[in-house]
């Protein structure tokens, strides 16, 4: 019988569906000269074919190519027909990465993804200067006070921006750091617990003598999965309250993270904030 | 980004993707344009893909649909004309000996000189490595169809450049 090259191709594919299928053409194989020839040419030009791409394969990505796939925007959730995949970590919504968008126009150089998305999910309200929560665990900080809990504290004294710290049922995140029109170093803070439900703190903390930290700015959001859209309202009017707020606060840009990583090894030194020049030492 | 973000598992598989583009188009930048232009229509369309099913062939799958549908018009005469000086492959260095480089690009001519429906078949199953089933998913055709148009590809390919003797 006739063996064509269709069939010689699935055998050399491993593609033939039986094990008698390769014993009939091993048989013809081994009876027929033109069909060993035949096999051969089909080896060998298949070889020179993965030879001729070998180099596509092996040359790196174009960077350009790959940056547009990263950046491209993810259908959103609705539009995908399965549950979003679980968020890896809760982050408050950064009020003065909003606050530098708005002022620069520019990209959001200090909010991640991951921060943008929260910010529509929930509503904000106001942490009063002091106040009896009622519903909410007691917040982590309140303003006017000393930051007291040791983990917020180490955090604010050594953290750089953007490192989650993972502290079992909290999570605390450094946003970005700033000189204020004091003269005193600031960062901006969330504090997120998993609770019943999810609690997130978004506070500003000035750096004083002797490595205190003084929350001048707070807010609270939490989770209510049954009005999502409950205090959007609301949320626009903290958000103009934390931008006047920020507004008067706020002197020159926010450090980039090389001079926040100095400032972090130096301990946040005085001479740093008045010459701001990372090598006058 | 997260493990299951449709955007890892693209990048993770650029290399084989630009190579089947590359064999698609004969073209370096028309192949990197035709990926691009497939991996954003893929996001979009993330909810279609089958998990446990093969990414690759549904890519694949996608850059053939993309290039016939928007791309193959806009770039016919330069992909004659490109066929004739199928440009170099960046990734070859000075240190390739000139007699390999030529063979690769007579290869590579021989490719393009193919039936694009072969041409196909033979990017997916010969270079890249698919099964004749995946090749068949990813053209929507059956496999016995993909089993002849490979014949075909891979028997002038033979006639051509299969060392005879």
């Amino acid at each position: 019988m006739q063996i064509d090259d269709e069939t010689l191709l699935a055998y050399l594919d491993a593609q033939l569906t039986n094990d008698a299928d390769y014993a009939h053409i091993e048989n013809a194989l081994t009876a027929d000269a033109g069909l060993r020839l035949r096999l051969r040419q089909l080896v060998e030009s298949g070889v020179l074919a993965r030879q001729a791409f070998a180099a596509k394969l092996d040359e790196p990505v174009p960077a350009g190519l790959i940056a547009a796939i990263i950046n491209a925007p993810l259908p959103a959730p609705a539009e995908r027909g399965r549950p979003a995949p679980a968020r890896e970590r809760i982050a408050p919504t950064s009020r003065i990465a909003a606050w530098i968008r708005e002022r620069t126009g520019g990209a959001a150089a200090f909010a991640s993804v991951a921060l943008l998305a929260l910010g529509t999910l929930f509503g904000y309200y106001l942490l009063p200067a002091s106040t009896d929560t009622t519903s909410a665990p007691a917040p982590i900080a309140r303003p006017g006070e000393l930051v007291l809990d040791a983990a917020l504290l180490v955090a604010l004294e050594t953290a750089p921006s953007g490192r989650a710290l993972n502290l079992g049922t909290r999570e605390v995140e450094l946003v970005v750091s700033f000189m204020n029109t004091a003269d005193q170093f600031c960062r901006e803070f969330g504090v997120a617990r998993r609770g019943q439900v999810s609690h997130t703190e978004l506070g500003i903390a000035c750096r004083e003598a002797e490595a205190r930290w003084r929350v001048i700015f707070a807010a609270s959001e939490e989770g209510d999965p049954a009005a999502p859209d409950a205090y959007r309202t609301a949320s626009d009017q903290l958000h103009e309250a934390a931008n006047d707020f920020l507004d008067a606060q706020v002197k020159g840009e926010p450090f980039d993270p090389l001079s926040e990583l100095v400032l972090i090894g130096k301990g946040w030194p005085p001479a740093f904030g008045e010459a701001h020049d990372p090598a006058g030492e | 980004m997260s493990i299951d973000d449709p955007r890892a598992e693209l990048v993770s598989l650029l290399p084989r993707l630009r190579r089947f583009a590359y064999g698609l188009t004969g073209n370096a930048q028309a192949a990197d344009d035709l990926v691009q232009a497939g991996c954003l229509k893929a996001i979009e369309r993330w909810h279609q893909w089958q998990p446990g099913t093969s990414l690759a062939s549904w890519m694949f799958r996608i850059l053939q649909t993309t290039w016939v549908d928007d791309y193959r018009a806009h770039q016919r005469h330069q992909t004659v004309a490109d066929s004739e000086t199928l440009d170099a492959l960046a990734g070859e260095d000075g240190r390739i000996v000139v007699e390999a480089r030529s063979d690769a690009r007579v290869v590579r001519e021989a490719i393009a000189q193919l039936p694009e429906e072969q041409r196909m078949v033979l990017m997916m199953i010969t270079i890249d490595g698919l099964s004749y089933r995946e090749a068949a998913q990813a053209l929507g055709v059956p496999v016995g169809t993909v089993m002849s148009r490979l014949a075909r590809a891979r028997g002038k390919l033979a006639d051509t450049i299969g060392v005879g003797d």
